[in-house]
């Protein structure tokens, strides 16, 4: 009979064998040691400035070798972050370790600080002559009062706006001040549609797929909106973003409501959540200019997501739910995988309800509830979407109500209770005199007021 | 750890790993071999110092301890053991152990509890550069959580990278209960307010290449056509039940990924086979190699042949397309895993494994007989031994390769394998062994032919066999030829009598000798014995060899009655010795006072 340590021994083994598995050996090999030429290479250009012109032939191997390694990066990554933060240096998130007497000769920090800038992402390849100008403008004296704003406008009055200043940066850590949480969510919401822009944008460039990122946005999104509801937050960010990444967001937020109503794990959550980021992804390839169509852009995302090599069980989830998404309940082929379940409720529900420029929605929330309701059982996994109306009551979020007293209000939050599913939280859009408010005001529900009528779009 | 009473410190002299890191390195000992000396510094102060020092160094030891020895090995249980007493007698004896990160230090409290500069070692180094800044570990720490919290920190210690986890996402995945861990969760701006980082109303920061703007731009219609449903029904709030949740939970649960990969799989083949949209082997293969990876890794044996049948079921119709297809989700790498994953505990082959080994390509009779002859361990396996006996059968020539590598009585177990499964082919093995330089081989092979319907082929063999190396093979071929009156038998013999007559023929052999002459063919036998009692010439007479011959003549005279035989036996009692003598007197009173049978009625 094998005791706890004999046990611990066999899961540890396990545990290494799993990471071996999933371990594209030879692709993280690639870009750490690419990763760490460029990082070597920029800091060692940053030296030469300092005491040859940049115009000296002295440059010309280590731009030449610059811009290739740069290339090569791109061609298997995409865009290239170069970031400091504290000592470590990290490109595409990778950590570049240095020997320990190059190490101490790396100052790429303090040459970046100087600007009050953190990092760097480079969008598109550089030319000689544009490596040349970006050490160039590095090496100049920074310009007061705004540093890295100015040198912003000169990459781009160079042309070279593909060139990406960022802010210096810190590591966040576990359980800082809770009470950002609402702001945070705001910011991490519309930063996630770079993240969404970029990852998208790679992979429609034939590269290869990094969860990570993309892993890592949504552990901030599950920790943020843990602590209230964001679908405000949600609904406010979403204006600024195009439709895109408005839809793969929002759906993605829909899909960990209903995974969390339903007793996700946090893990479980984190891989529903990386799944639904990743369900449109089809829509990346290419066809004569244009994205492939409908009913093929399951198959495509599926071969999109089969580039990323290794066994491990959040891809064998996100690749079923980019097949499946759009099977009903019901499909004869067979019940339609977990996930693929809970992204296609939450991906018809953003269809249907989602604001068009121009148009408005398809469908109001509560009409499109409604409607989703009827096909529980057929279209739709019955058991969540009852979860799912029990999330969002009634009158979900952006339903437009007239109340019985002359309102006419905007409902802002999912239900908060079971004995509020009908009474919503509501942001006023028109008083009874028919003035609209000049600052907002919000009228509880739950404390009074009933709703008369529900608001639907033309046509 | 669990609730029980205290355990009480490492005794006196230090643990097992400690005891075995005073072992001198072994040849493939590296730097960064675990050792208590070294870098790592003992140190601390007060007695919670030292004890959580204790603690923190068992742990980097074991984490570090994978990157020279595998997880079963002997030393990492020994490292193991050490972690868990040394925390447990932390926890126990102090409480919480609340640890502050800092690059080369951990500190408890104000006092540094662990100090290691050298950046390949260093615990603290690692934990820093991966993003963890506070460790917390509670009095009631699982056994579990311990175990994952050190697979965590060994699998970065080896260097493993994923794409899809780092050590925060690891850390964060794990949800431990009693360990609390703050981590870098990614980077800030540090400044609070940052023009850079405000996005203009209804903005966003605009796209940086022509490939983004492929994304925010183009307004394909990614979304159409829309659902079209006109029923409608009640929203109401219903309390969904907790057994109903449990279904998801179970649906999303660790045992339900053989399932999961089933599904893909069953999606894939159907792929390759869609008319709008077709997949290509290159698009399947490899993911079918991946599952299989993992199935076959997880001893998800069954899981794995409903992966087989699937292919079988849904592949497309063309041969190669199959083959491929079944290579990628079986193989003799696949069985070998499996079979190798048989505990002593199981009595009976699983079925499932008989299947695979049936479907599966690959030279399974090669994987079994690599076993079998490694070592002894899988060579008394029952079940081992079951399942190559199921493979070989027909393939004896390959297997009998191996038995003439093997010798001795691993090779006498693999032939009676051999001829259990296949009789037939089992003679050719057997005959060749009788050449065999090795007593107990041949005297297997003499066994199984004992027993096989003769033939030809095997009375040759048995024929030649009477010149083997030894005698008690050559006694017992001789028997079984005359159990079956080979007659062809007899003049070889006369030939291997006389020749051994001088030298190497033993009186016993001479006398089964004489016995088997009579048998063969008592015609031919009298005159010879008369020959070999009574040669011509003086020459004959004083040949070496000539008192074996005799006895091989006293021996098959009593089974010839008549007066020549009574005559010659008379002749040798009076003029011969001792045994010889005696056994010439006996002879002729057997003949004269017969008892049992005769070679001639």
């Amino acid at each position: 009979m094998p005791d706890a340590i004999s046990t611990a021994q066999e899961q540890l083994g396990k545990t290494h064998e799993r990471a071996r598995a999933e371990e594209d050996r030879e692709l993280a090999t690639r870009v750490r040691e690419l990763g760490a030429q460029l990082a070597h290479l920029f800091n060692g250009l940053f030296h030469m400035a300092r005491t040859h012109a940049l115009n000296n032939t002295a440059f010309d191997v280590p731009v030449r070798e610059f811009g290739a390694a740069l290339c090569e990066l791109m061609e298997l990554l995409g865009p290239a972050t170069l970031q400091c933060v504290e000592d470590q240096i990290f490109v595409n998130d990778l950590r570049i370790r240095f020997d320990t007497l190059i190490e101490q000769s790396i100052t790429l920090g303090a040459d970046l600080q100087r600007h009050t800038v953190g990092g760097l992402t480079l969008n598109a390849p550089l030319s000689d002559p544009e490596i040349r100008t970006v050490v160039r403008l590095f090496s100049s004296p920074p310009t007061p009062p705004e540093p890295r704003t100015a040198l912003q406008s000169e990459l781009v009055a160079a042309g070279m706006s593909s060139v990406q200043v960022h802010p210096p940066f810190r590591f966040r850590i576990t359980g800082e001040e809770l009470h950002q949480a609402t702001r945070e969510f705001h910011e991490v919401y519309l930063a996630s549609a770079g993240t969404v822009a970029n990852v998208f944008a790679t992979l429609g460039a034939d590269r290869l797929p990094s969860p990570l990122p993309v892993r890592r946005l949504v552990h901030q999104l599950i920790d943020a909106s843990r602590l209230g509801d964001a679908a405000e937050a949600a609904r406010n960010a979403e204006e600024a973003l195009p439709p895109f990444a408005q839809h793969t967001l929002m759906v993605t937020n829909l899909s960990l409501v209903i995974g969390r109503a339903a007793g996700l794990s946090d893990p479980s959550l984190a891989d529903l959540g990386v799944a639904a980021m990743f369900h449109d992804v089809g829509f990346t390839m290419r066809e004569d200019g244009y994205s492939v169509p409908f009913e093929r852009h399951s198959r495509a995302g599926l071969r999109v997501l089969l580039r990323q090599r290794g066994f491990h069980r959040a891809k064998l989830r996100r690749v079923l739910t980019v097949l499946q998404h759009h099977y009903a309940f019901d499909d004869p082929r067979g019940l339609p995988w977990l996930y693929a379940r809970i992204v296609h409720i939450a991906d018809d529900y953003d269809t249907l309800t989602r604001y068009r420029s121009g148009q408005g929605p398809i469908l109001s929330t509560p009409d499109c509830l409604a409607r989703m309701a009827a096909q529980a059982g057929k279209a739709y996994d019955p058991l969540l979407m009852q979860l799912f109306c029990n999330v969002m009551g009634r009158f979900p979020p952006g339903a437009i109500l007239s109340l019985a007293d002359g309102y006419l209000v905007l409902s802002i939050t999912t239900v908060r209770s079971p004995e509020t599913f009908d009474q919503p939280l509501c942001k006023v859009i028109r008083r009874p005199d028919g003035s609209a408010p000049v600052e907002d005001e919000f009228l509880d529900l739950a404390q009074g007021g009933k709703v008369a009528k529900v608001h639907h779009p033309r046509g | 750890m669990d609730g029980s009473s205290p355990p009480s410190p490492p005794p006196h002299g230090g643990s097992q790993a400690e005891r075995l890191q005073g072992q001198p390195p072994t040849e493939s000992a590296v730097a960064g071999v675990p050792s208590s000396e070294g870098a790592e510094a003992a140190v601390g102060q007060t007695p919670a110092g030292k004890d959580a020092n204790a603690a923190l160094r068992a742990v980097a030891n074991t984490a570090r301890s994978f990157i020279l020895y595998d997880a079963g090995n002997e030393r990492i249980r020994g490292f193991l053991e050490d972690a868990r007493a040394k925390v447990e007698h932390f926890l126990a004896v102090h409480g919480e152990m609340s640890l502050d990160i800092r690059p080369w230090d951990i500190v408890l409290g104000s006092e540094v509890v662990y100090s290691d500069k050298d950046r390949e070692r260093s615990l603290a180094f690692r934990l820093y550069r991966d993003g963890v800044r506070r460790l917390v570990i509670r009095p009631n720490l699982e056994w579990d959580e311990l175990i994952v919290l050190i697979g965590i920190l060994s699998v970065r210690y080896k260097g493993v990278r994923t794409q899809e986890d780092d050590v925060v996402t690891l850390l964060w995945r794990a949800d431990f209960k009693h360990i609390e861990i703050a981590a870098v969760e990614g980077l800030v701006a540090s400044e609070d307010y940052d023009p850079d980082m405000q996005v203009p109303e209804g903005t966003l920061a605009g796209p940086r290449n022509a490939m983004q703007a492929m994304i925010f731009n183009a307004p394909y219609r990614f979304d159409y056509p829309w659902p079209s449903y006109t029923e409608r029904a009640a929203v109401e709030h219903r309390a969904v039940p907790p057994s109903l949740l449990d279904r998801i939970t179970e649906e999303d649960g660790t045992e339900a990924v053989p399932h999961e990969c089933l599904l893909l799989v069953k999606e894939l083949l159907a792929g390759l086979t869609d008319p709008l949209d077709p997949l290509t082997l290159d698009d399947v293969t490899p993911v079918l190699r991946e599952v299989r990876g993992f199935l076959a890794g997880e001893n998800y044996l069954d899981a794995l042949l409903d992966v087989v049948h699937a292919v079988q079921r849904t592949a497309p119709a063309d041969e190669r397309s199959r083959k491929e297809l079944l290579a990628a989700c079986a193989d003799e790498g696949v069985v070998r895993r499996f079979i190798l994953a048989l505990t002593p505990e199981e009595t009976a082959l699983p079925p499932a494994l008989l299947e695979l080994v049936s479907i599966a390509p690959g030279d399974h009779l090669g994987t079994l007989l690599d076993l079998f002859t490694s070592s002894l361990h899988h060579r008394s396996s029952p079940l081992i031994r079951q399942l190559l006996e199921t493979q070989l059968h027909g393939q004896t020539a390959r297997a009998a390769e191996r038995l003439h590598a093997l010798g001795g009585h691993a090779a006498i177990e693999l032939f009676r394998l051999m001829a259990k499964a296949d009789a037939t082919g089992a003679v050719e093995v057997a005959v060749r062994l009788l050449e065999s330089t090795e007593e107990d081989l041949q005297l297997e092979a003499l066994r199984f032919l004992e027993h096989t319907p003769y033939g030809a082929k095997i009375g040759r063999a048995l024929v030649g066999a009477l010149g083997a190396h030894t005698s008690a093979a050559r006694l017992r071929a001789l028997a079984i030829l005359v159990r079956h009156r080979e007659s062809r038998a007899f003049e070889p013999l006369v030939e291997r009598v006389r020749r051994g007559a001088a030298g190497e023929l033993t009186v016993a052999e001479a006398r089964a000798a004489g016995e088997a002459l009579t048998w063969l063919d008592p015609e031919r036998a009298r005159p010879l014995f008369k020959e070999w009692v009574r040669p011509p010439g003086l020459l004959g007479r004083l040949s070496p060899g000539q008192t074996t011959l005799r006895w091989a003549a006293v021996s098959g005279l009593p089974l010839l009655p008549g007066r020549e035989s009574e005559e010659l036996l008379e002749w040798l009692s009076h003029h011969t010795s001792d045994e010889l003598c005696r056994q010439a007197a006996v002879a002729l009173a057997q003949l004269r006072h017969p008892r049992g049978g005769e070679p001639h009625a």
